[in-house]
């Protein structure tokens, strides 16, 4: 998708935030490390959250309803059955419209399908030399990564109800890294982009699949 | 940060000039579909100058350039795909495909961007708690934007806190 500003009408690329041509070209918006989840997780987070709701006069509106009711509904029919065109060629390792959590660390990008990870919950990786762990909690449908070495401290991470422990057992953090007990030190938060197979291959050519690393187009 | 808008990928048209490419003997029917799309083009002629200077992206070009390739578009997918057979066939068709054509040159009115919408605490929601949201913390100040609301329009122009935020799907 690309997105037009209305001050210069510059054209910014909506998956990594470039403008591509324009007053602005060359310019990069700063990608923030929100993530996508069900409200119920994020809000037991921060219960001080708040959530963007439709105007008053817009939400009751017929404009509110073609909105959500039509353009909304034919734009996921059609989306999820039509691929769009991209400059590269079609990376077919998994289906086009597969979700995946795509993560990048040192250089090296690889995609966890989201398949995958419901089954598994947890996975320790390695990503560039990278040690990291892929969390899936399922309560909130949301993926979470951390890195998972420290100084000297590398820690294999294994869930334990709704926390993170190591194989030890002598360390324990929450599901947001936040150190409980046997360690000061908190699990430092990896961006995840959640996104189609299509939309991680194309911006990510050459991205590893879980368990494999990089390859190329099939 | 400057407000959005959605905007369609140049890269579409690589596809819709493929369908010119007609059979011969398609060629009456698909002038009369240029015909007839033209004629339904016509409310949605942009305003003839472009809003501002730049690189001749397609909907930068003059109204008459879009209008061609737009017309062209129709026919030729009118003539490939379907074969009216009657007057009111031919209107319909070309009704159906000048909105559709519209949308493709003016998705910012179709997508609409939301603009900083209203923000209530999390206890007057009335969300469900097992709506999708796409949510972000900025400073101890965090918000949820509901893909209910935020998928129809693709983007939505926020604040959070002092930090212009652009949520966009």
């Amino acid at each position: 998708m690309l997105i037009r500003d209305r001050e210069t009408g510059s054209i910014w690329q909506q998956a990594t935030g470039e403008a591509l041509a324009g007053p602005l070209k060359g310019h990069q918006l700063a990608l923030l490390s929100s993530e996508q989840t069900r409200w119920a997780g994020w809000r037991q987070d921060h219960p001080d959250s708040f959530v963007a709701v439709e105007s008053p006069g817009h939400a009751g509106s017929w404009k509110a309803w073609l909105q959500q009711k039509v353009v909304a509904r034919v734009l996921r029919y059609a989306t999820s059955r039509v691929r769009g065109p991209g400059l590269l060629p079609n990376d077919n390792r998994l289906p086009s419209h597969e979700e995946v959590a795509g993560i990048r660390v040192a250089g090296e990008a690889r995609a966890y399908p989201l398949s995958t990870l419901r089954s598994s919950s947890l996975l320790n990786d390695s990503l560039g030399g990278v040690p990291v762990a892929i969390v899936y909690d399922s309560a909130a449908d949301r993926v979470r990564a951390f890195h998972r070495r420290w100084g000297k401290t590398c820690a294999t991470l294994v869930l334990d109800g709704r926390f993170l422990i190591n194989e030890e057992r002598s360390m324990k953090w929450d599901l947001k890294g936040r150190a409980i007990e046997g360690t000061e030190k908190n699990l430092e938060r990896i961006d995840v982009a959640r996104e189609w197979w299509l939309g991680w291959s194309e911006f990510h050519p050459g991205t590893g699949v879980y368990p494999f690393r990089t390859g190329g187009a099939g | 940060m400057a407000r959005t808008d959605s905007f369609p990928s140049g890269t579409y048209l690589a596809y819709l000039s493929f369908y010119l490419m007609t059979d011969a003997m398609d060629m009456i029917s698909a002038g009369a579909a240029a015909l007839a799309g033209g004629a339904a083009l016509l409310p949605f002629l942009p305003p003839l100058a472009p809003r501002t200077a730049g690189p001749r992206l397609f909907y930068r070009l003059p109204a008459w350039q879009k209008v061609l390739v737009s017309v062209a578009a129709a026919a030729a997918t009118a003539s490939v795909i379907v074969r009216p057979e009657s007057l009111i066939q031919w209107v319909a068709l070309a009704a159906t495909l000048s909105l559709g054509i519209h949308a493709f040159l003016y998705p910012h009115r179709i997508l609409v961007a939301l603009d900083f919408p209203r923000h209530s605490p999390a206890t007057q929601a009335g969300l469900g708690n097992d709506a999708c949201v796409l949510a972000e913390e900025i400073d101890d100040t965090a918000c949820a934007w509901p893909l209910e609301i935020l998928v129809p329009r693709h983007l939505i122009n926020d604040r959070l806190g002092h930090t212009p935020v652009l949520a966009a799907y």
